[in-house]
């Protein structure tokens, strides 16, 4: 692979990864499977760079955030951080990394100790990674309020006084604190409402602009992730499916996955219903312990071929950035 | 009462018994639903849409209290029913379908059990029929084999089977009016087509009046003849669906429209509603909505606005005043 000056250039450079969990299957649970949530999957991230992941439930796009962070430990591959592998360190040297790297999560209402005040929530961060006397916490604290929106008399109420989109805001302002390189947005707006979800969502990319931010946002809804986003990597069962720049992706759709997940994505202009008869993904999602040889999503796609049901794909890269996991990509 | 009228709602009140007094949710609503056609109700959590298909159902349980001067059901006034007639009147005139499939379905029955019941309640029908019936339904939905659907438990099936296990069951009985609460909410983007078409050709096949509840304006989009925006308990716009999209009238409806992230078009910020949604126990004074409006004025600050008739249409707000026919 490249050598040490390529890592460099990537903030975040994630290579095979496979991250599985046990079951217990069989009677009185004697047998043991594997779930393969993330089956050998790569991709890197240059700073600055907003990457998004999108897939439905189950299809592994949580598994990765939490595996980059460390709550979850991969089964094999690495990950790079800023040129460092950090699949290696352990928990104690990572500690000092982390503070690079913080979670926005999707419940603003769980995701928040009901018990302590916005203060406190956001001051946190400071007290474990940092040594700063009171006055510079509280200076600090205020500091990142008002950068994501919330006025300073909020300090001493608790997360219950407060709606879904505020609660998100000490969220980011929680994440930021510790002036982190890279943020992991799981499903950040999911839980909101329509016009709240605009408000977070810009917050989001003006802060990026502000402090330089590198983003990756996890979400299962195309719209949004477009929005935010500068390359977008589709998950399908634990694997990456197509990685392209948003413009690219739509424009050029190579995945028949892809395309049916655009095509299912219902549209706001009452004008545009009935005009073309839209390819349905028919069936579910297969079960993820018993899924079928060759392409994952063979089961459900319009174009298999026998190859497809023999055969697993590799992800590769068809033009110059856009990458695809199929056999034949579509046109 | 028109002809083509299956429901008409005539100021219908929810409220509830708090400790600090009656909290009023809903208030004065009216509305019709004509034969045959999709109303969609739209609107941000918390602003009443859910509580107003319960009411219609009769499912406002204490501490709440629905009232309302008339719910005329296919010619009959049931907003006076008692339970009993209510229930005769659930699953067989007008069902439900809900978010969550999973725990509106009881898991300790399988899913033959508990189509059944429906037929054997509303029709009276022996086992053999009901079971008939119950897997002719399950076909009707799309469920491919549905005699082994029909023996499974709820938790065996996926979250898009299950949806179309309910939807099976609502319309066993071929009721009027099918009111549906957040469908595919709680469903991935390739199982809500699936389902938002189920519920199209249906729609064609059955002739059924649907309610459909959504926070969703693309699902409304696609979905809908006619809408109904609800802002913090009020119905503040009412127009037919292409009107609505074209030319929103309330500023709220507006607001919501734009900030709707459209597919493939590129915009460096979204245009938002500032500020967030009343609080219940907290409403501004005057219109609910002035605190977020970017036409306040004072009058909207004082008082408080009523529906009024535009182009055929309905809106709540003060800027029209003047324009109503």
């Amino acid at each position: 692979m490249a050598g040490v000056q390529k890592e460099q250039e990537y903030l975040l450079d994630v290579r095979n990864l496979k991250v599985q969990f046990p079951v217990n299957s069989g009677l009185f649970g004697m047998q043991k499977q594997f779930l393969k949530a993330v089956d050998d999957i790569s991709f890197q991230i240059r700073e600055g760079e907003t990457m998004g992941i999108v897939g439905e439930s189950g299809c592994g796009k949580s598994t990765v955030g939490n595996t980059i962070i460390k709550l979850i430990e991969p089964a094999a591959g690495e990950i790079y951080f800023a040129g460092q592998n950090i699949t290696k360190m352990s928990q104690h040297e990572f500690e000092k990394i982390r503070p690079q790297m913080q979670m926005v999560f999707q419940d603003p209402y769980s995701s928040l100790n009901p018990r302590k005040k916005v203060f406190d929530i956001i001051a946190e961060p400071y007290h474990v990674q940092t040594k700063l006397s009171k006055a510079e916490i509280k200076e600090r604290v205020l500091e990142m309020m008002s950068l994501v929106g919330l006025d300073a008399s909020y300090a001493d109420r608790y997360p219950h006084e407060f709606s879904g989109g505020q609660r998100q805001r000490i969220g980011i302002a929680r994440a930021l604190a510790l002036h982190p390189k890279l943020i992991i947005c799981d499903e950040p707006v999911s839980a909101l409402d329509v016009s709240i979800q605009a408000q977070i969502l810009n917050l989001l990319k003006e802060l990026q602009e502000k402090l330089g931010l590198t983003y990756i946002f996890i979400a299962h809804g195309l719209p949004t992730v477009q929005y935010i986003s500068d390359r977008i990597a589709v998950m399908y069962l634990g694997k990456m499916m197509e990685i392209a720049e948003v413009d690219e992706l739509f424009a050029h759709t190579m995945h028949p996955y892809t395309e049916g997940l655009l095509a299912s994505i219902p549209i706001p202009d009452p004008e545009q219903r009935d005009i073309d008869e839209k390819p349905v993904l028919e069936g579910d999602l297969p079960n993820p312990l018993n899924l079928p040889k060759g392409c994952k999503f063979c089961s459900r796609c319009r174009y298999a071929k026998d190859i497809c049901r023999e055969q697993e794909p590799e992800l590769r890269e068809v033009t110059k950035g856009h990458f695809v996991c199929c056999h034949f990509p579509l046109q | 009462m028109k002809d083509n009228v299956l429901l008409s709602v005539k100021n219908l009140s929810v409220k509830f018994k708090t400790l600090d007094g009656m909290n009023t949710i809903i208030e004065g609503n009216s509305f019709d639903v004509k034969k045959g056609e999709v109303l969609c109700m739209v609107g941000e959590s918390g602003c009443g849409k859910s509580l107003t298909s319960l009411a219609i159902m009769g499912l406002i349980e204490k501490p709440g209290i629905a009232k309302a001067d008339e719910i005329m059901l296919d010619g009959e006034d049931i907003s006076g029913y008692s339970e009993e007639a209510l229930r005769k009147l659930r699953g067989n005139k007008m069902s439900m379908i809900f978010q969550e499939p999973l725990t509106s379905l009881n898991p300790l029955f399988t899913i033959g059990n508990q189509m059944d019941e429906v037929f054997r309640l509303h029709r009276k029908m022996d086992r053999a029929e009901c079971r008939k019936n119950s897997i002719e339904m399950l076909r009707f939905v799309g469920i491919p084999a549905p005699e082994s659907v029909y023996k499974r438990y709820p938790v065996a099936l996926s979250g898009g089977m299950r949806q179309r296990v309910m939807i099976a069951m609502a319309l066993s009985c071929r009721p009027k009016l099918l009111i549906a609460d957040e469908p595919t909410t709680a469903l991935d983007v390739t199982i809500q087509r699936q389902i938002l078409n189920l519920m199209q050709s249906l729609r064609k096949e059955l002739d059924t009046s649907i309610i459909l509840i959504t926070h969703d304006l693309s699902v409304v989009a696609e979905m809908a003849d006619r809408v109904i925006v609800m802002y913090a308990g009020q119905i503040v716009e009412q127009a037919d669906v292409r009107d609505l999209f074209k030319k929103p009238l309330h500023p709220y409806t507006e607001g919501l429209i734009n900030s709707t992230i459209r597919l493939g078009e590129k915009c460096e910020r979204l245009k938002t509603i500032p500020g967030t949604v009343p609080n219940n126990e907290n409403m501004p004074k005057g219109c609910r909505f002035h605190p977020r409006c970017p036409f306040a004025t004072d009058r909207c600050r004082n008082e408080q606005p009523q529906l009024i008739n535009v182009e055929g249409r309905e809106v709540r707000c003060f800027r029209y005043e003047g324009s109503e026919n």
